[in-house]
């Protein structure tokens, strides 16, 4: 078990190629958060979060050849699986895009300091609903290169695109967020502004 | 540097992309001067800072438990079916011998029926749903990791009226070319004590098309989409002459 924990996400899935389920489950467990992280901010759905992280490792389990290492890590190809899934899943939902309570509220747990908790909670809530009402092509590279900390050239990996492409809708989206933002601190009951933005998050 | 030189730099200033080099030198210098980059390079940072607390306060986002117990399952219906594959493309010169002998096959079947030797569909096998193993070639892949492909039994064609045959196996190349996905054969729990492949010629199986429940999905320990519960699934059983389901494999 130690040298699963141990070896590479590919030592793993040539492993798992082979029929080893030891391998094909420490492969999950390694990435499965990553996957479904990253599904639950791009859709801000759990279920279709859920419904995609079931899709990218069953495409995994059927046909795991697929997966070429010249072509990047394994986990540049599933995010890569994983933006297809959301985007064919977004726009037959956009009628119910309503932004789900359920599966984020427990990420926004209270803890200390409760005053200060309940607005960190809004102001949080406040920057997820500005990332998910921007398009697609937007949302998914504020949530590669600000959520999961890739470089413009691991987001450029998963999204078959140039790295100046990445550069470019990145500062875009960047600049609608902050006019998203802003427009919601005038109107928003919660008051939240991005001055209170950047004491809340200090 | 400009306000628009600026611009170009801000977002790399604020990802720390720039650490000390000139370009970050020059843009710092500039805020210094220029109230509105300032302003700007502020609200990105603040941007930033904001990200970053929802995702951290997301990072902690795990897939529900039932995915893995389901996705294992998935895993193990899918793992001797990919082995067989891989048995048979190892063995390019079993895959030519059944070919080859299907094609024998197929051509003493036109030339049969070219002589007029059969008249027409008994009226009892008119109404069967059956389809004879040699007409669902592709399904060898059923258990057949324990038996290699030329040792496939060849169907009792004297028993099947010679036209109603033709007619399916036309209906077969059709189908296929139509891009249909398929799960593996799954074994029924009663089914997985049989082994098609050691009753020897006398086996014979039914391939029917059917709409099930989606819930047949999880008997079978496949993963289902809640959301489209109620949507039939189209799978293809597999039963044996005394009428009994053996496996099962679902049609996207």
């Amino acid at each position: 078990m130690t040298a699963l924990a141990d070896a590479s996400t590919n030592h793993l899935l040539s492993r798992m190629q082979a029929g080893d389920e030891a391998a094909f489950a420490e492969l999950y467990r390694r990435l499965q958060g990553k996957i479904y992280c990253f599904a639950l901010q791009m859709s801000g759905s759990a279920s279709i979060a859920e419904e995609v992280t079931q899709e990218v490792f069953l495409t995994l389990i059927r046909d795991p050849r697929r997966y070429d290492a010249r072509r990047g890590p394994v986990s540049a190809y599933l995010y890569g699986i994983a933006r297809n899934c959301v985007l064919r899943s977004l726009p037959t939902r956009r009628s119910d895009t309503r932004i789900e309570e359920e599966g984020c509220a427990e990420f926004l747990m209270v803890q200390e300091n409760p005053l200060g908790d309940l607005t960190r909670k809004e102001t949080i809530e406040e920057v997820r609903r500005a990332v998910l009402s921007l398009p697609g092509h937007y949302r998914e590279v504020v949530v590669l290169c600000d959520l999961h900390e890739m470089d413009y050239a691991e987001a450029s990996n998963v999204l078959s695109c140039s790295v100046g492409t990445v550069r470019s809708r990145l500062h875009r989206a960047r600049r609608l967020l902050l006019v998203k933002l802003k427009s919601r601190s005038a109107d928003s009951p919660a008051g939240v502004t991005l001055q209170h933005l950047a004491r809340c998050t200090r | 540097m400009n306000c628009q030189e600026f611009d170009l730099i801000v977002l790399d200033l604020v990802r720390g992309n720039l650490k000390a080099t000139a370009a970050r030198r020059d843009g710092m210098a500039h805020t210094s001067n220029c109230r509105g980059c300032a302003e700007r390079l502020s609200q990105e940072r603040v941007l930033s800072a904001g990200l970053q607390a929802w995702a951290r306060s997301s990072g902690r986002g795990q897939a529900p438990e039932r995915l893995e117990a389901a996705l294992l399952a998935a895993f193990r219906a899918e793992t001797p079916l990919r082995a067989a594959h891989r048995d048979t493309e190892s063995h390019p010169a079993r895959l030519k011998f059944a070919a080859a002998g299907i094609l024998i096959l197929l051509a003493t079947t036109l030339a049969f029926l070219e002589d007029g030797g059969v008249r027409g569909p008994s009226p009892s096998a008119a109404g069967k749903l059956s389809v004879s193993p040699i007409v669902a070639a592709p399904q060898i892949e059923f258990k057949s990791g324990e038996r290699p492909v030329k040792e496939t039994p060849l169907p009792r064609l004297a028993a099947q009226p010679k036209r109603q045959i033709a007619r399916r196996a036309d209906a077969r190349t059709a189908s296929n070319r139509v891009d249909e996905i398929t799960t593996g054969f799954i074994p029924l729990p009663y089914g997985s004590s049989l082994n098609l492949w050691e009753e020897g010629p006398s086996a014979k199986i039914h391939l029917i098309r059917m709409r099930l429940p989606r819930s047949a999905l999880l008997t079978t320990g496949l993963p289902m989409n809640e959301e489209r519960a109620n949507e039939p699934v189209l799978a293809d059983v597999l039963f044996t002459e005394d009428g009994l389901a053996r496996g099962i494999r679902f049609v996207n």
